[in-house]
Parts: C-alpha cells; structure tokens; sequence
C-alpha cells in the first residue's frame, strides 16, 4: 500500500522540502550577521582613537561627534538594526583604501573569481569524477594503483608551488599559454555584463578577446582543480565501491543493462550524494580560498583583494570579503541540500 | 525437454587466505513448469550456486562445469549473449526487497528500463507493459505506483515489485534468493501464491532457494537439500519430507517447530555447526556432526546415488533406508 499516496506526491513534497531548506537558509543567513557583527565589536581598539588625529582624541566635542556620525553612540542592538537594516540595502560602507563603496568593488572582483572557479570546478569534477569512477571499477588492478598515486600527489602537492611551476613550464618555457592577468594588454575589457570576460566577449561578438581571455583561464583553473581532482578521484572511488555491492546493483546486471549504463545510471546516481558534498565544499573552497594562486596569477579576483585588504587594515572591505565568504558557503550547501533532495526522493520526506 | 542441466559446477573464490571452494560439483535439472528448490543452511552454497549461473559472482572466483540452457552453457557466455540471457531468459528475484530496488529511482523506470533495452520498446509501452506487470503482482493503483519510489512500499509489496520487474521480459527461469525470508508469514503465503499462480498460468520455472522446508513443502516440484557446498539428498517434497534419508534432511526437520502437533517434545537442534568452505571435512562433510557415520564417511566422499523412483541420496550409511 502507498502510504498517504496524495500527500507523497513528488511535486509537493518536493515543494515544501524546498521551503524548509529556504527558511535555514534565511536563519543562518540572520546568525552569520550577528555573529561578524559582534566580533568586529569584540574587537579591542576604539574607532574614534584609530581615526581621528592626535588632536582631535582630546577634543571631547570631536570625539562625541565622530562617535554620532558613526553612529557609535547608539546601543549596541540599535547598531546592530542599522547593519543589518543597511546590509538589506545593499550598503556595505566605504573602503577606506579606495574610498568607493564595498559592494561596487566587491562587484568588479567578484565575477573575475567566479569565471575562474566555476571554470576550475567543472574541470575537476568532470576528470576527478571520471578516474574515481575508473578507480573504482578497476579495483586493485594496475590503473587503480596508479590513480591513487596521482590522487595522493595531486591533494598533497602545494598549490602555490603548483602555480609557479605550471607558469614556469607553460608561459616562461614553452611560452604555450599567457602568464598573468585576464587579458593580454591590446584587448580592451569587454563591456560588463556578467562580468566573465569570455561570456561578455562572445556577446559582443569579440571573438579575439573572447579567445584570449579563455586562453588566460586556462592555467590558474587547471592548478585550482588540481588539488580537488585528487580529491574527487578519491571520495568518488570511496563512493562507487560502496554502493557496487548493493543487490540492486546485481539486480541491474541481472536485468541484462550494459556495464556501462549499470554504472553510468545506477551506480553513479546512488554514488552521487557523497561526491555533491565534496564537490560543494571544493567549489565554496574556490571561491573564497585562491589567494595565492591569484596573487600569482596576478588575477584580480576575490582573493587578491581579499590579501590587499588586510594588508592596509581596510575593516569595511575585509567585512565586506568576510560576508561574501560565509554568503558563498551557505549558498553553496543550500545548493547542496536541494540537490541530495534532487536526487534521493528519501531525503526531501526526512 | 529439461530447460536447464546443471553438470559439475564448482566455484572457488580467492579470499586472503588462499582459494576456497564453495560450491563442490554440483548436478541438477530444472524441467518447464517445475519449482525447483534448494534448501540448506546458510553459507552451504545454496546463493553462490545459482548466482554463478547469471555470472553474478564476485570478482576473485572461478567457475567450472556446465550449465546447458537451450544448447548452451550459461557459464561460458560472455558480453552480448550473457547480457541477452540474463533478464530476458533468466530472471533472478533477491532476499532483501529493501535493498533490491534502487532506492532513488522511480519503480517505472527500474520496471520498464531493461524491457525498453531487451525489446526495444519505447518508453510509452514499456511503461504500459510495467503497469499491466504491477497489476499481475497485484499492486493496488499501479499508474500510480510507477511514479513512486521503493520506500513509499511496505515490505511484501517490495518484493511484488522486484518479482514483476524479473518478470517484464518474460523469462522462462526465475531464480528466486529467499524471496520470503525477510517478510512477514502472512506476507510470505501470499508471495509463494502468486509464484505458484504465475507458474501455473505461464509455464514459469522456478529455482526456489529457502532454508525454510516449510515453504518448499507448500510450492516445490522437486526438493535438492544442499550441505557444505554440495547436495546431499534430492527428490519430491512429500516423500523426502515425509520420509528423508539422509541423517543431515532428518535433522533439519527435527530442528523444525511443529506448533500444531501439542507437546510433542522439544526442538532437536543439530548439534556442532556448519563448517566453513575453509576448513571442510574430509569424507562427508557431516560426519562430525552426524550420529550414523562409520569409517567410510570419514574417507570418502559419499556420491550422489539414486535410491527409489525421483530419489537421490549422498550417504554411505543409509541409516534410514525402508526395510527389506
């Protein structure tokens, strides 16, 4: 018997799996707030003493008046409304570096770690998942000892010294790929739409600048993926041979399906749930993480910004990355929630 | 025309700690129509031996003998022809209904994917015919059970479901792995119907695994009783049953609840244990365990004989032979 067959109907459970992620996500997304706004208050050091000059700290008017305007003398709960009420509002502060608003600049760095990390990620996944499942299927044979070899040294080389290497062998060396930056010095940037430098080209129709920004990508995603390939082979081969021995594996092959649709459909699809996390951590990991490669790269994406905030103490603009860094993990694990929901109808009735 | 001959089948598996040979020279025949059974403990190599006929082993073992089925020998095929006999000819039904089923696909799309590769319909009539297999199961509302998935099923549902997908393609042999162990009683009478009705109705041949003699008494044609990886008496359920000859088959009825016969003494169990495929005893592998062995069981391995009309029988000892 179905049990409540009108309630267990996909499209609604489904719906309402939906919601329950939807309204986490909004509380975590309230208690991220309320967490770097009490550390950032936490933090010793007075802003009015830190801004204000010598003379002015002894000034008791210029202190109560720096304080007002920065609304310093509200409680610390009405302070807290007015981040939050301006975090609403899309209204990060100033950078004191370049005196322009947090969000315009997070804006034009952003989309340049974006297009490098989605890039990086699609890579990783499509060759870590394809030699985990290679692995897997060639359990304890030659190839399989090969790729744990591979694996191990790919999560165990440095990324940095990846970089420098690959710049020095591919750009310095053989002089195959361009070094550093997103666009050789005779393309003028595409105008800003998504902010991906290929995708904007190939709108306007600049296929030379599309082609050379492409050809920019080519090295710092294939070193990002470097270290989540390794990964991925290996918690994919984790993940395949343990659902290779389920009796509705064998029932598949008793059914007479082909090998590689057994493992394509089956045992690929009941694999997947494990390998979602991995891939959700190693994308959000990315996005937020590539600072040296960046740096090296000379990419002027997330990471670089991130490093040249910190280093001049840029608080707006280091809350700025902060927030955009916790944004990025818990979008990425509300992807990754609705996906296991996506893929085992079990989960979204839990 | 017998519709399978099995001739010697040996498996031996590679483990740690060297090659271990499960099954031990193995001889059956499965007529049309017939629900062939195999009882015997587990580990006794009832599962091994049939898996071995889809070529559903694990890696590591190595088959020999032969198992003709319409002229050819089902352990030597491979790619295509294997994968044409297994699920269109062959049909195998698992133990656990809960893990048989993939859990995260529809029981439309397991039911009707191998129809649409073996027959090559399209996905509309395989659907039709995945629909009109739920209804032969006697599932309630199959439209509807197409869309859903194994766990919105109680158990003996489940299993419903894994028979009509064995089913889909019509196969003339179905391999049925305790099909009714992890079920319910009442659910279990109610699966061993419907493999009677589909046997009857459609000529289906059944090879029946259970260690439940219980059951193979209520559906079973024929009777092979297996013990450490080869038979040890065979024959029709009433006789053998009724009257078993091998001191291993009386043991294990002994060994059976008899709740309507009131205080009848108690359970005999079977004293020591099985043996591993590890370590087996020379001679009969049941003489430590047997009250009747004599030197020759110690020696020699007792060979299948016949005794009496569709009876075969392993022992050297005979000790519950008719009397003269």
């Amino acid at each position: 018997m179905l049990p409540g067959r009108s309630r267990t109907r996909p499209p609604r459970v489904f719906l309402r799996f939906l919601a329950r992620r939807f309204v986490a996500l909004v509380f975590l997304g309230l208690g991220i707030t309320l967490v770097a706004f009490l550390l950032t208050n936490l933090v010793p050091g007075d802003p009015a003493a830190a801004n204000l000059g010598q003379r002015a700290i002894e000034d008791p008017a210029a202190v109560a008046s720096f304080r007002e305007r920065y609304g310093l003398d509200k409680s610390l709960p009405e302070q807290y409304g007015i981040y939050v009420w301006r975090l609403a509002h899309a209204d990060l502060g100033e950078s004191q570096q370049a005196r322009l608003p947090v969000t315009q600049e997070l804006g034009t760095f952003i989309p340049a770690t974006a297009e490098l990390a989605l890039l990086s990620i699609l890579i990783a996944v499509v060759v870590g998942v394809g030699l985990g499942i290679l692995a897997a299927i060639r359990q304890n044979r030659l190839t399989d000892h090969l790729l744990r070899v591979l694996s191990l040294t790919g999560v165990s080389m440095p990324t940095f010294w990846l970089a420098l290497v690959a710049l020095y062998v591919f750009f310095f060396r053989l002089a195959w790929l361009p070094g550093t930056g997103r666009l050789d010095p005779q393309f003028s940037e595409p105008r800003h739409r998504t902010g991906f430098f290929t995708i904007d080209a190939l709108l306007q129709g600049e296929w030379a600048t599309a082609a050379d920004a492409a050809r920019h990508l080519v090295l710092p995603a294939v070193v990002l993926a470097l270290y989540n390939i390794g990964l991925l082979t290996r918690y994919t081969r984790t993940a395949v041979l343990e659902v290779v021995n389920h009796d509705y594996i064998r029932a598949a092959r008793a059914k007479g399906i082909p090998e590689r649709r057994v493992v394509l459909r089956h045992v690929l699809r009941a694999a997947l749930p494990a390998v979602i996390t991995v891939i959700g951590l190693a994308f959000a990991n990315v996005m937020t993480g590539a600072v040296l490669v960046e740096n090296i790269f000379a990419w002027p994406g997330i990471g670089q910004y991130a490093y040249r905030s910190a280093t001049t103490l840029d608080l707006p603009a280091i809350m700025g990355v902060s927030l955009f860094v916790a944004v990025v993990y818990i979008v990425v694990n509300f992807i990754v929630d609705v996906l296991y929901g996506v893929i085992d109808p079990r989960i979204r009735v839990a | 025309m017998t519709l399978l001959e099995v001739e010697g089948l040996r498996v031996k598996i590679r483990t740690e700690g060297g090659e271990v040979t499960i099954v031990d020279g193995v001889d059956y025949a499965v007529e049309p129509g017939q629900v062939f059974g195999v009882a015997g403990e587990s580990g006794s190599g009832k599962t091994i031996s049939v898996l071995a006929l889809l070529r559903l082993l694990p890696r590591g073992a190595t088959t020999s003998g032969r198992a003709l089925y319409g002229g050819r020998d089902l352990l030597r095929l491979s790619g295509r022809a294997l994968r044409r006999v297994r699920g269109r000819e062959l049909a195998m039904v698992f133990q656990d209904p809960l893990t048989s089923l993939h859990p995260m696909m529809t029981i439309g799309r397991q039911l009707s994917e191998h129809v649409r590769i073996h027959e090559g319909l399209s996905r509309r009539a395989a659907l039709a015919r995945a629909s009109e297999l739920l209804a032969e199961v006697r599932i309630p509302d199959p439209k509807r059970a197409l869309e859903a998935f194994p766990h919105q099923f109680s158990g003996g549902m489940r299993q419903r479901v894994a028979i009509a997908g064995a089913l889909a393609t019509r196969p003339k042999l179905l391999i049925a792995d305790e099909p009714t162990t992890a079920l319910d009683v009442t659910v279990q009478a109610g699966i061993l119907r419907l493999l009677d009705r589909l046997r009857r109705e459609s000529g289906l041949s059944v090879i029946l695994i259970t260690h439940d003699l219980g059951v193979m008494s209520s559906i079973a044609d024929h009777v092979s009783v297996f013990y450490a990886g080869r038979i040890v008496e065979s024959g029709p359920p009433p006789e053998l049953l009724s009257a078993p000859r091998h001191p291993y088959t009386r043991a294990l009825l002994d060994a059976l609840p008899h709740p309507e016969a009131e205080g009848r003494g108690e359970l005999q169990a079977i004293r020591g244990l099985p043996p591993s495929p590890r370590n087996r005893p020379p001679g009969c592998a049941f003489h430590p365990r047997c009250a009747y062995a004599t030197e020759a069981s110690l020696e020699q391995v007792p060979l299948l004989r016949p005794v009496g009309e569709r009876r075969l029988l392993a022992c050297h000892v005979d000790p519950f032979a008719p009397g003269p």
